[in-house]
C-alpha cells in the first residue's frame, strides 16, 4: 500500500482496492448499534400511534382508514395514548441515560463531529446537488466519519430530539397551563416533522441506494470494509490508520465492599419508601410482563382470571414494579459503564459441571424460584429486604426459610458450585 | 415534607412511574456494584466462600431500618402509610424455603438475574426463562391446584413490633447486634472456604 494515500485522497490501484476490500474497520461501537435499532423500534411505534392520535381535522394528515386500522389494533384511543406515552418515556429515559453516562465517551465526541462543519462538508452538499439535480458526473471531496448530508441530518436530530422529549412530557403529564400545552402540541408536531423529513432520506439511503449498502450492514455488525471507509469517509479512515483516535483503555473497577453496598442499598430502599410508600421489588416485573403478553392474546380471560386479574390494574405494564425493572436495567448498564467493565457473553458455573448442565440447572432454578415467589408473594427484594427493614413477620420468615432451603440444597448438591 | 410523598401529596400515577424508574435505576446500580452480576458470587453464600449476599442484605436492612425509624420518630414519615407484604406466615415459609432451593440451583434471585442478564450472562437468561415458566405454571394452575397456597397462615399483625409489642428501634438494635457478632465470624468462614 502506498504511503501517499495516508496523506491525500487519491484514486486507488486495483491491488490496493482488493487489499482494502478484504480488511474490516470498526465504525460503530456496540452501544451505538443498540441505540440505533432501539430508535428504529421507538420511531415506528411512536409515528404510528402519534399519527393516529391526531384527531383535530386541522392537523390530521393521514387517511381515516389508516387511523381506523391503528384504532382496531389498539382497541381504544386510551390504549394508543398509553402506548405512545409509555414508549416515549422509556425512550426519553434511555436517551437521558445515554447522555448522562455516555457524555464523555459517546455523546460529546459525536456532537463535536456533527457540528464541526468543514469546507469539505459544504462541497459535499454542493456535489450531491450537482449529481442528483443536474445529473453531472462528480467526484466527492474526502469526508469525516459522517458526510455532509449525514451531519446535516444529525444536527436536526440532535436539536429536535430534546424538543420532542420536553414537549412530549409537557403534553403527557400536563405540566403547563392548557394554553401552553397547545403550543407544546404544535412544537412537538413540527419537531417530529423536521426529523421525519430527514428520516425519509436516511431510510432511502440505507435501504435502497446501492452505494450505501455497506453502511447499512455496518450499522448491524459495527464493521465496514476499509475500501468503503476509504471511499466514503476518507478522513475517518486516515485517522484510524494513523491510530489517532484510539480510545483510552480504562482500568476496570473492583466491586464495592459489601458493607458500603449494603448501606447504599439501604438508603435507596429508604428513599423508595419515603417518596412512594412502596419498597423495592423485582418478581412483580416478571409477573406483570408475563400477564401483559398473555393479555395481548386473551385480555378478557386474563382480566377475569382469579389470580392474574388481580395484577391487571390499570394496565399490567403501567405499574410501579415494571418501571422499577426498566430502571434496574438502566442502572445496571450505567454501573457497568462507570466501573469500566465490558459487556461480554458468558456462562458462569462451578468447576464440576458443564456449560449445558449449568444452563439446565439455571432453568430449573428459575422455575422453582418463579413458582416460589408466587407462593410467598415476593422475592429477596420485596420480602427479605423491603419487608426485613420494616420488620414484617413474613419478610423475616421468608428470609430465614430462604437460608434454610439454600443451605439444605447446597449441602445435598455440593457439586453444583464447588 | 412528610412522606410517603406520593401518597400524602397525591401525586399522579405517571409521577409514580417516573419515581419507580429512578429508584429502580439506583437499585440496579447498587446490585451491580455489589458484584451481584456474578452467579458465582451470589451462590457463594450457600457454599460458604463468599458472604456478600448476607452482608449486603443485613447492611441494607439495618441502614434502611434506622433511616425509617429516625424519620418516622421525628415525624418526617408516616409509617402506617407504607405498603408492604401482609403477614401470610406459612406461605412465606414455604415460598422462602423453595426459593432458597431454587437460588442454589440457579445461582440467582429475580432482581440479580435481570442485572446479570443485561451484562451478557447466558446462565441468567436461562434463569429468567425459568422464572417465566415457573410463574406461568402458577398462573395457569392457580384455579384448580394452587388456590389459597399464597394465603396460608394469616395473622393480622403486619409488623414484629405489633406482634411482640417491642419498639422498632429495639428490633433494629437486635439486627445490628446480629450484624456486629456474625460479620467477623462469616469473614473467617469465607476465608477458610475460599482457599478450597
Amino acid at each position: 500500500m502506498r504511503n501517499e494515500i495516508l496523506e491525500q485522497y487519491l484514486p486507488l490501484t486495483p491491488e490496493e482496492k482488493e487489499e482494502l476490500k478484504n480488511k474490516k474497520i470498526k465504525k460503530h461501537h456496540v452501544a451505538t448499534v443498540f441505540l440505533h435499532w432501539f430508535n428504529l423500534f421507538v420511531w415506528i411505534t411512536e409515528l404510528i400511534t402519534g399519527a393516529a392520535l391526531i384527531v383535530s381535522i386541522n392537523y390530521r394528515f393521514i387517511p381515516k382508514f389508516l387511523t381506523d386500522i391503528v384504532d382496531g389494533v389498539y382497541g381504544t384511543r386510551a390504549n394508543i395514548i398509553k402506548t405512545h406515552i409509555f414508549v416515549g418515556v422509556i425512550w426519553a429515559f434511555v436517551l437521558i441515560l445515554y447522555a448522562l453516562f455516555g457524555w464523555r465517551r459517546y455523546l460529546k465526541p459525536t456532537l463535536k463531529q456533527i457540528f464541526f462543519i468543514t469546507k469539505d462538508d459544504i462541497d459535499w452538499l454542493k456535489t450531491k446537488f450537482e449529481e442528483v439535480a443536474l445529473n453531472k458526473k462528480v467526484h466527492y471531496p474526502p469526508q469525516d466519519s459522517y458526510n455532509g448530508g449525514q451531519k446535516l441530518f444529525a444536527q436536526v436530530v440532535a436539536i429536535m430530539v430534546p424538543v420532542i422529549i420536553v414537549t412530549g412530557f409537557i403534553m403527557a403529564f400536563h405540566l403547563l397551563p392548557p394554553a401552553l400545552i397547545r403550543w407544546a402540541i404544535i412544537i412537538h408536531f413540527g419537531a417530529v416533522g423536521l426529523v421525519v423529513m430527514g428520516l425519509s432520506v436516511h431510510i432511502y439511503m440505507a435501504l435502497l441506494y446501492p452505494p450505501e449498502q455497506e453502511g447499512f450492514f455496518g450499522m448491524i455488525t459495527g464493521y465496514i470494509s476499509e475500501y468503503f471507509a476509504y471511499h466514503h469517509h476518507y478522513k475517518f479512515w486516515r485517522k484510524k490508520k494513523k491510530g489517532l483516535d484510539a480510545p483510552p483503555e480504562l482500568e476496570p473497577k473492583k466491586d464495592w465492599g459489601p458493607i458500603f453496598a449494603g448501606i447504599f442499598l439501604g438508603v435507596v430502599l429508604f428513599f423508595s419508601y419515603y417518596l412512594t410508600g412502596f419498597g423495592l421489588g423485582a418478581s412483580g416485573f416478571f409477573q406483570r410482563t408475563l400477564i401483559a403478553v398473555l393479555g395481548a392474546f386473551a385480555p378478557e380471560a386474563v382480566k377475569a382470571h382469579p389470580y392474574m386479574g388481580h395484577y391487571w390494574g390499570v394496565y399490567p405494564l403501567w405499574n410501579f414494579l415494571v418501571f422499577m425493572g426498566f430502571g434496574l436495567v438502566g442502572g445496571t448498564l450505567a454501573a457497568m459503564f462507570f466501573a469500566h467493565h465490558k459487556f461480554r457473553f458468558r456462562i458462569e458455573r462451578g468447576k464440576n459441571i458443564t456449560d449445558i448442565q449449568r444452563l439446565v440447572l439455571s432453568v430449573i432454578g428459575g422455575i422453582i424460584v418463579g413458582f416460589a415467589t408466587r407462593i410467598a408473594g415476593g422475592c429477596t427484594s420485596s420480602q427479605a429486604l423491603s419487608g426485613g427493614a420494616v420488620f414484617s413477620p413474613s419478610g423475616w420468615i421468608f428470609m430465614l426459610a430462604l437460608f434454610a432451603g439454600g443451605y439444605l440444597a447446597a449441602f445435598i448438591f455440593r457439586r453444583f458450585w464447588k | 415534607m412528610i412522606g410517603p410523598l406520593y401518597k400524602i401529596l397525591g401525586w399522579s400515577h405517571g409521577t409514580l412511574m417516573l419515581l419507580a424508574l429512578i429508584i429502580g435505576f439506583f437499585f440496579g446500580y447498587a446490585l451491580y456494584r455489589s458484584g451481584f452480576y456474578s452467579s458465582k458470587k451470589l451462590a457463594g453464600v450457600f457454599y460458604l466462600y463468599d458472604f456478600a449476599v448476607y452482608k449486603v442484605i443485613f447492611g441494607g436492612i439495618v441502614s434502611a431500618g434506622l433511616l425509617i425509624w429516625l424519620s418516622s420518630t421525628i415525624g418526617l414519615l408516616k409509617f402506617d402509610m407504607l405498603t408492604f407484604h401482609p403477614s401470610y406466615l406459612l406461605s412465606s415459609l414455604i415460598g422462602g424455603f423453595l426459593f432458597g432451593i431454587g437460588f442454589v440451583f440457579g445461582g440467582f434471585c429475580p432482581g440479580t438475574s435481570l442485572v446479570s442478564a443485561v451484562t451478557g450472562s447466558f446462565d441468567a437468561m436461562a434463569f429468567i426463562l425459568g422464572i417465566y415458566v415457573g410463574i406461568g405454571i402458577w398462573d395457569i394452575g392457580y384455579s384448580w391446584l394452587f388456590k389459597g397456597l399464597n394465603h396460608l397462615g394469616k395473622i393480622k399483625e403486619k409488623t414484629l413490633m405489633e406482634l411482640w409489642n417491642i419498639p422498632y428501634i429495639v428490633l433494629i438494635i437486635i439486627a445490628f447486634v446480629i450484624v456486629v457478632v456474625t460479620f467477623p465470624i462469616v469473614m473467617k468462614v469465607e476465608k477458610k472456604f475460599k482457599d478450597e
